[in-house]
Parts: C-alpha cells; sequence; structure tokens
C-alpha cells in the first residue's frame, strides 16, 4: 500500500460513503417553502375528509327515500364487531356476474302496491331510462353485485335486535336514492 | 452544520492523534479544531441520545393516544348525532396540526412537533374509519386505505421524520395486500380515482415519492423503507394478475434484481444496502423451498409456462437496461472512454446478482418445461451455497461484518437443511457428520483465506 493511500478503517460505520446524490443539510425546495406546505398538507387531508363528507352527505339530502327489504347474507358472520353487513335479493345475480366482474351494475328500482316498499329488479350492466329510479353498483366477485348500502354501523353491543329481525325478514333497509343512482344507507327499519 | 457521528472512544483516539499532528507541527491549532468539529463531542452525542429517547418516549405516548382514538371510533357511540362527530372530527385534527405547527415555527421545538404532526396523521386515519361509520360506508371496500395513505405522504414528505414514512409505509403496504387479491383489469369501467387509486397502478407512484425523497435526503433509513415496499408490491404483481399463485421463482428473481440494482450504486455507498438486504432475504428466501427435492417435485408451483416465461423474460430485460444504465453512469461518472459493453463487463461485482437472476428464470423455465425436481434441487442447492459464499466475499471485499456473518448463517441454515431432509432419513449419523464435516472444513478455509488476506492487504 503507498503512503499516500489511506489505510481502510476497521470501524464500517466511518468506511460508508454518503450517496453523492444526498444533500444533508441543504434546505432545498421544499425546506425552504416548509411552513407553508406543512399547511397545504394538513389542508389536503381536512379538504379529502370535508369531500369524502360531504359526497356522502349529498345523495342523504337530495335522494329519494326508499325502503329496501333486507337479507341475511351469512347469519354466521351477521356482525363483525360494530358493522351490519346487509344483503339485497338484488346483490345475487347468479351466473350473470361471472364475465362482468368490476363492470357497473345498474339495478331499476320499483315501488310497491304501498308506495314506500320498494324491490329491485336483474342487475344489469345497461343503463336504465334517465328519469328512472335506480341503483349503480359494481359486479365486484363472481355471482355478486354490491351497491354501496351493504354496511350499517351501530354502537357496540346494540345490534342483536337487528340480527333477529334480519332472521325474522323483518329488517328494511331505508335508502337514500340520488338520481344518478348513488345509494346511501339512512337508517334500518324493523317492522 | 451537522456533525458526523462517532463512537466515545473513537472521538478519544482522534483527540488524541490531533494532539500528536500539533506537536509535530503537522496541523495548526486552527485546523485541529476545524477536523474536530467535523464529529460530535460526547457531550453533543450524549445530548442527541437524551433528546432520540425522549422523542421515542413522546412517539410511544402519540401512538397509544391514537390508538384510544380508534377504539373510541370503533365504539360508536349512537348518542352523538352526526353533525357534532364531524365537528370533534374536524376540530381535532384542525387542533393537532396547528399545534404541530406552532411549535416548530413559534416555539422551535421540532422533536415536539413532529410528535404531533405524527398523532395529527394518525387521527386522519380515524376520521376516515369514523366519517365511514357516520354515512354508512361499505366496510369490504379498503379504499379507505388509499385515502389515508395519500393524506399522510404530503406530511412525510415535507416533515421528513422517519415515524410518518414507516406510517405512510404499513399503510400502503396493508393497501397492498388488501387489494391485490380481488384486483381486476377493467379500465372501461372505472372512473379516474377508482382505477388511478388500485394498487396495482398507484402505489408504485406514490413509492417513488418516498424514494426519491430518500435519495436527495440520503437516509438509507427512510430508503429501506421504501425498497420495503416497492419489494413487497413487485413481489405480488403475478398474484394481482391472476399468473402465478405461487411465485417463488418471481421472488427469487426479484431479489436478484434488488441485489443488482445494489450493486449499481457507487461502490461503499450506503443508499446501496437496502436493496442487498431485502434482496438477499427474498433470494436466499426463495432457495431454501427450492432446495427440497419434495418442493419441486410438488405440483404446488406448477404454473403455465407460458406465465412463467413472461415473468422470467420480464426480470431479464429489466435486469439488462439496469445494466447499461448503470454501466453509462459509470462512463459518464469516471469519464473513462470505453465502449457501452466495455463497461458493463468491466464492472464484475454486479456479475454474481447477474447470474443469479439468469439461475432464477432457467430454473423457472426449467420447471415450467422439463419440470424434473432432482436437476433442479441440485441447482439450487448450488445457488444457496453461491449466494451463502458471495456476502462472505463481500464482506471481505468492503471490510463489514454483517455481509460476511450473513454469509456463515446461510451457509450453516443450507447445512442444516440439508442434514434434516436427507441424512435424517437415509444417510444416518455418518452421512450427517461428513457433511458437517466439509462445511466445517469449508468455513476453515474461508476463515484462513481471510486471515491471509487481511495480512497482504494491511502489509
Amino acid at each position: 500500500m503507498s503512503e499516500n493511500t489511506p489505510r481502510p478503517v476497521a470501524d464500517p460505520e466511518l468506511g460508508r460513503i454518503p450517496s453523492a446524490s444526498a444533500k444533508p443539510g441543504a434546505p432545498g425546495w421544499l425546506g425552504r417553502r416548509e411552513p407553508a406546505l406543512i399547511i397545504a398538507a394538513a389542508a389536503l387531508q381536512i379538504g379529502l375528509l370535508a369531500w369524502m363528507a360531504i359526497a356522502a352527505w349529498v345523495p342523504r339530502l337530495t335522494g329519494q327515500t326508499v325502503l329496501l327489504q333486507v337479507e341475511p347474507v351469512d347469519p354466521r358472520d351477521l356482525f363483525r364487531g360494530d358493522h351490519v353487513i346487509l344483503g339485497y335479493s338484488f346483490s345475487r345475480v347468479g351466473s350473470l356476474g361471472d364475465d362482468a366482474q368490476g363492470a357497473p351494475a345498474y339495478v331499476t328500482l320499483a315501488p310497491e302496491a304501498d308506495g314506500v316498499h320498494y324491490r329491485g329488479g336483474l342487475p344489469s350492466i345497461t343503463p336504465p331510462p334517465p328519469g328512472t329510479l335506480h341503483l349503480r353498483g359494481t359486479f365486484d366477485a363472481p355471482g355478486r353485485a354490491t351497491f354501496g348500502i351493504e354496511t350499517f354501523y351501530v354502537q357496540e353491543g346494540t345490534g342483536h335486535q337487528y340480527e333477529q329481525a334480519v332472521r325474522d325478514h323483518r329488517l328494511w333497509a331505508e335508502i337514500a336514492v340520488s338520481p344518478d343512482g348513488r345509494g346511501a344507507v339512512k337508517r334500518l327499519v324493523i317492522e | 452544520m451537522d456533525t458526523r457521528e462517532i463512537s466515545d472512544g473513537q472521538y478519544e483516539w482522534l483527540v488524541g492523534e490531533i494532539r500528536s499532528w500539533t506537536a509535530l507541527g503537522w496541523i495548526s491549532g486552527d485546523q485541529s479544531t476545524q477536523i474536530l468539529s467535523l464529529y460530535a463531542s460526547p457531550e453533543q452525542r450524549a445530548a442527541r441520545r437524551s433528546e432520540r429517547s425522549i422523542g421515542v418516549l413522546m412517539g410511544l405516548a402519540a401512538l397509544l393516544i391514537g390508538l384510544a382514538v380508534f377504539l373510541l371510533v370503533a365504539f360508536n357511540w349512537a348518542a352523538m348525532p352526526a353533525g357534532a362527530k364531524l365537528a370533534i372530527i374536524f376540530a381535532t385534527l384542525g387542533g393537532t396540526h396547528w399545534g404541530g405547527w406552532f411549535l416548530r415555527y413559534r416555539r422551535g421545538n421540532r422533536a415536539a412537533s413532529d410528535v404531533l404532526f405524527f398523532l395529527g396523521c394518525l387521527f386522519y386515519g380515524a376520521a376516515i374509519a369514523l366519517i365511514a361509520q357516520i354515512f354508512h360506508i361499505n366496510v369490504r371496500d379498503a379504499s379507505g386505505f388509499w385515502w389515508w395513505g395519500v393524506g399522510v405522504l404530503p406530511f412525510a414528505l415535507v416533515v421528513g421524520s422517519v415515524p410518518l414514512h414507516a406510517l405512510v409505509v404499513a399503510i400502503l403496504g396493508i393497501y397492498t395486500s388488501a387489494t391485490a387479491f380481488d384486483w381486476v383489469w377493467r379500465p372501461e369501467a372505472w372512473g379516474f380515482w377508482r382505477g388511478f387509486s388500485a394498487s396495482v397502478l398507484s402505489v408504485p407512484f406514490l413509492a417513488a415519492l418516498g424514494l426519491l425523497w430518500a435519495y436527495r435526503r440520503g437516509s438509507a433509513r427512510v430508503l429501506a423503507l421504501y425498497v420495503a415496499l416497492i419489494a413487497f408490491w413487485v413481489v405480488m404483481q403475478p398474484v394481482a394478475w391472476r399468473f402465478d399463485d405461487s411465485p417463488v421463482y418471481w421472488i427469487g428473481a426479484v431479489g436478484a434484481l434488488l441485489i443488482l440494482i445494489g450493486e449499481c450504486h457507487p461502490p461503499r455507498d450506503e443508499l446501496a444496502l437496502p436493496y442487498r438486504f431485502f434482496g438477499v432475504a427474498l433470494a436466499g428466501g426463495a432457495l431454501i423451498p427450492l432446495g427440497v427435492y419434495e418442493f419441486n417435485q410438488s405440483s404446488l408451483v406448477g404454473v403455465p409456462p407460458i406465465h412463467l416465461a413472461i415473468e422470467m423474460a420480464s426480470a431479464v430485460i429489466v435486469g439488462a437496461l439496469l445494466l447499461m444504465v448503470a454501466a453509462d453512469l459509470d462512463r459518464r461518472r469516471t469519464g473513462r472512454e470505453m465502449s457501452l459493453w466495455g463497461a458493463v463487463v468491466d464492472e464484475k461485482r454486479r456479475w454474481f446478482p447477474l447470474a443469479l437472476l439468469v439461475f432464477f428464470s432457467l430454473l423457472g423455465l426449467w420447471k415450467a418445461t422439463v419440470a424434473e425436481p432432482l436437476l433442479a434441487t441440485i441447482a439450487a442447492n448450488a445457488g444457496m451455497v453461491g449466494l451463502a459464499f458471495w456476502l462472505m466475499r463481500t464482506g471481505l471485499n468492503e471490510d463489514r461484518g454483517r455481509p460476511f456473518l450473513a454469509g456463515v448463517a446461510y451457509f450453516l441454515v443450507w447445512a442444516i437443511s440439508r442434514y434434516i431432509d436427507l441424512f435424517g432419513d437415509f444417510g444416518g449419523m455418518p452421512g450427517a457428520a461428513l457433511m458437517f464435516f466439509l462445511c466445517g472444513a469449508g468455513l476453515f478455509g474461508v476463515a484462513r483465506f481471510w486471515s491471509t488476506r487481511k495480512v497482504a492487504h494491511n502489509v
């Protein structure tokens, strides 16, 4: 080894070379604008939450309210902690959903004789004519379509009444349906 | 200026040496002060340790408070109206971030503000879950994790604390694993956000931002987090695309690619270490089952040849592109006049990961076409021994203990595995004794070689 060549250091930490691309200590573009960027990041979080809340609230305020009968999905897995999984007759699509997985699902809602309760038809990948009351969802698994109305949260320990009602076929979901087919569960009704 | 950290013993040694050099007149008093100012004194190190301990304690406190909020969310208090819940959500989130901002820029307390920002980002995740509760949004959809990750990433990039980056990686990792299995390629059915938010498309973009940040700041710890996320995402791709349910060859090839990326960094660059660590973990982990005859014989790893061919071809193409880009960068960096092919061949430390990549590709294709298990088992065992010796050799070349020890440990894993599945059944004690004797002799040879090399190196 020549005299000018530094001896290899025994400590690997000393021997490592920081990356040439690293700029530690340099404030950089991000560093110079850090206070404003932190405010922007916080505003982004608050904005996303507000958008989420508004998007969920609008159908409740503006949509038409219908009652749809709820079916038991799986009695052994009806309550998963603090929410109820809701099933509907039109969610089961048989072999129709096999080729359509991932595609939008449209189901037309027709009123019963009392004009309060509604039932859904067979889901289709074709949008219904304008002005028709319908739900828009997705064929998200073979044999199944979901419409964003399959979950209802309850306070911890208060779901047993719904569990019994759904087994007795007395449970109805009050759904707000917007003109573009978005549905939102407002409450559960036991009849 | 940031000072480099060395141990108390090293600092004392340096002070002693600098005193000697000053006494000999080799350096002036000012120069000795300047040299010492590059390194943290024992007092500064003690202060930093104390600051870190307090930070860890406050971070744990924040985590516990965050967990308490999550549990409160899970309780879902029905007596509180939706509007009041929303008001509490926004007030809590806004107040926490304002507190972090105030502590950082009005009080100058960055450690405490980091803790508050971390807590705020936990509250943000809890807020997503709470709003989903208030409006009964479907729980089957994992997109809440995506929105959580997207909301936390800007904070991680601006604030730059390791816990925030770790939070982003954990969230996106959970999202990737939750969505990879029910992914469907149906672009005509999606809106823009639903299509983009699918983990198959968006996670690499989000992780790339963290990766760029880590390179810019030279942070090997943050880089390790994002390399882990990207490696996990890449490993999941054959599953997500319904190509391969047990992608063991793909995992090995990804490991080899990661080692290759590590070797494409300049020599001894600390940012190469995360790639090498995860690469060795993946390649070494994939070789362990492949070294077992019964595994190669089973139909578990039977996938259509065309699928394996696509997987392996894509890995080799990416590897070849990496080699060329790295060789071109080497030429530019060193200013050497040579052809691109010459530059590729010249960098010998990249040969092993390249050979490992080709090895996994051939092993996969062999399984898909010939499917003869004995040769594949022997080859995988040779691969295990090769990886162990490459790690030992890398440790020797770089004078670093960890790769060397990892190589020795992997060699022992190989020896014990073979003892269990070979000599445990039909070789008996004499066979095991012979194998362990050969292993011991091999390690002894390596130790002798290292010892001789160190003596020669230090003369």
